[in-house]
């Protein structure tokens, strides 16, 4: 493996993702990156992606909640490695332990517990009068409340150590 | 004319941040041959960014369950928002591919009374479009050409890629988008960083200096290659050319304004309605020559 990924959860991401073996450091994602390009500290030699893979404890690293998976990444990979899926791993990793930021934490609490992303606020209820569009108030909450408890995230979201992806997963 | 019914999965950006974008889709969609049906049941997709990460097996069934909706109803899903898209086309490829996933996520689903079955599909509106209508024809439509008007699009990430799954759009050269531009009469723009990002990912994670800085790049080069305004697909890439122009333009003093349009805004004005109609009153960027060159149109 030429992409040194030496850390803790190294085995557990292997597990997830075995084309992480297959980096060789060529930098083509770093050209398409839109973190690498813009975000802070990086350039084409220290990218984001060897920012958060060359981490000791990669799921650890806040940086990782940047990538916002555009998938640029995994379009132009010449090697096939599925960045996109590896980071998707390591933020599972990241919420499972309690390492995922307050505000990613929020937003899933959100959506279990109100059936929407956002706040349905004062303003929003005015734009739709408005407008004459019908006030918006998602159904089916409680349905969400069910799926929580059947995978595990509802009790334990305040804890924040969720269950393991099982099998059937690719 | 085309008349195709979908299951109207508005999301949560829209009907709740931009409600003028879902009164704009109300209006449009249905005059040309798009009927949208309202399912009272769905909810939030849930996001392919941070919730798909946090929680694969959460997301996977939530939105299973809002497929499962659409199911029951015969319907296809068509949405307006790249991320909604992204979500739902995603998981819906990924539970028809993997029976025993599948079978996982109908046990987990199983105390909602709603079952995954796998027999139709999800669409982005613009999909719908180029699909239902087609770009030829969906110059018919149009009574008051967009001639003179030169559009940088922007198609967005989560509508394109991975490509293999979605079948959209070329992700790095995208150009369905400026083709459903110039069918209205308009002049696409030829930038040079039509693939890169919007950012709105700096600006939802509170990092405005690498939002301001993206865009500052992306928004002078569509300038330079002539653009009088954005065409968007997506709500998010909407918030971020309308608010996060107006703190880049704070920050780096801009002596240019570029309006963002969704695209049936765009669609909206080719066919006839004026800009107020078409809700630009609540854009938080305008500009005056832009306005001009549609009046004088």
């Amino acid at each position: 493996m030429l992409l040194s990924i030496e850390f803790q959860a190294r085995d557990q991401l292997l597990e997830r993702s075995k084309a992480i073996e297959r980096c060789f450091r060529c930098g083509t994602c770093a050209l398409v990156c839109p973190v690498t390009r813009y975000g802070e500290g990086y350039n084409p030699r220290d990218t984001f992606v060897y920012d958060v893979l060359s981490s000791g404890e990669p799921a650890t690293n806040q940086n990782l909640w940047s990538c916002a998976l555009c998938y640029k990444c995994y379009e132009v990979c010449p090697q096939d490695v599925n960045i996109p899926k590896v980071f998707e791993s390591l933020k599972e990793i990241a919420f499972e332990n309690g390492w995922a930021p307050a505000n990613v934490v929020a937003l899933v609490e959100s959506v279990i517990r109100t059936g929407t992303s956002f706040p349905i606020t004062d303003a929003c209820r005015r734009m739709r009068a408005e407008l004459n569009l019908s006030p918006f108030a998602p159904k089916g909450i409680g349905d969400l409340r069910e799926i929580a408890k059947n995978t595990g995230l509802e009790g334990e979201i305040d804890r924040l150590k969720v269950r393991k992806v099982g099998d059937g997963e690719q | 004319m085309a008349n195709n019914k979908y299951a109207f999965f508005r999301g949560c950006l829209i009907p709740i941040r931009y409600p003028h974008l879902e009164y704009v889709a109300r209006l449009v969609l249905p005059q040309v041959g798009i009927q949208l049906m309202d399912l009272e049941e769905f909810t939030c997709c849930a996001d392919p960014i941070q919730f798909r990460g946090a929680d694969q097996l959460t997301w996977l069934a939530i939105a299973a369950r809002n497929i499962s909706l659409a199911e029951e109803a015969g319907l296809d899903v068509i949405c307006l928002c790249n991320g909604c898209f992204n979500s739902l086309a995603m998981a819906n490829d990924l539970l028809k591919k993997e029976p025993k996933l599948r079978a996982k996520v109908n046990r987990i689903l199983a105390d909602t009374g709603h079952q995954f079955e796998g027999d139709i599909e999800i669409k982005h509106f613009l999909k719908a479009i180029a699909d239902d209508i087609g770009i030829e024809r969906l110059g018919s439509y149009v009574k008051a050409p967009l001639h003179g008007l030169n559009i940088a699009t922007h198609t967005g990430c989560h509508l394109t890629s991975p490509q293999g799954i979605l079948g959209f759009d070329d992700p790095i050269d995208p150009s369905v988008l400026d083709s459903l531009v110039a069918a209205l009469g308009a002049e696409p723009v030829d930038y040079d960083l039509k693939s890169l990002c919007c950012g709105v990912g700096f600006s939802l994670s509170g990092k405005t200096g690498a939002s301001s800085l993206l865009l500052k790049d992306k928004l002078e080069n569509m300038r330079e290659y002539g653009a009088d305004c954005i065409a968007v697909g997506c709500p998010f890439c909407y918030q971020q050319f309308d608010l996060g122009q107006l703190a880049a333009s704070r920050k780096y003093q801009f002596d240019f304004k570029l309006p963002v349009l969704y695209y049936l805004q765009i669609l909206g004005l080719a066919m006839g309605y004026s800009i107020e109609e078409m809700q630009y009153g609540a854009h938080k960027i305008k500009d005056e020559s832009f306005e001009r060159k549609l009046r004088r149109g």
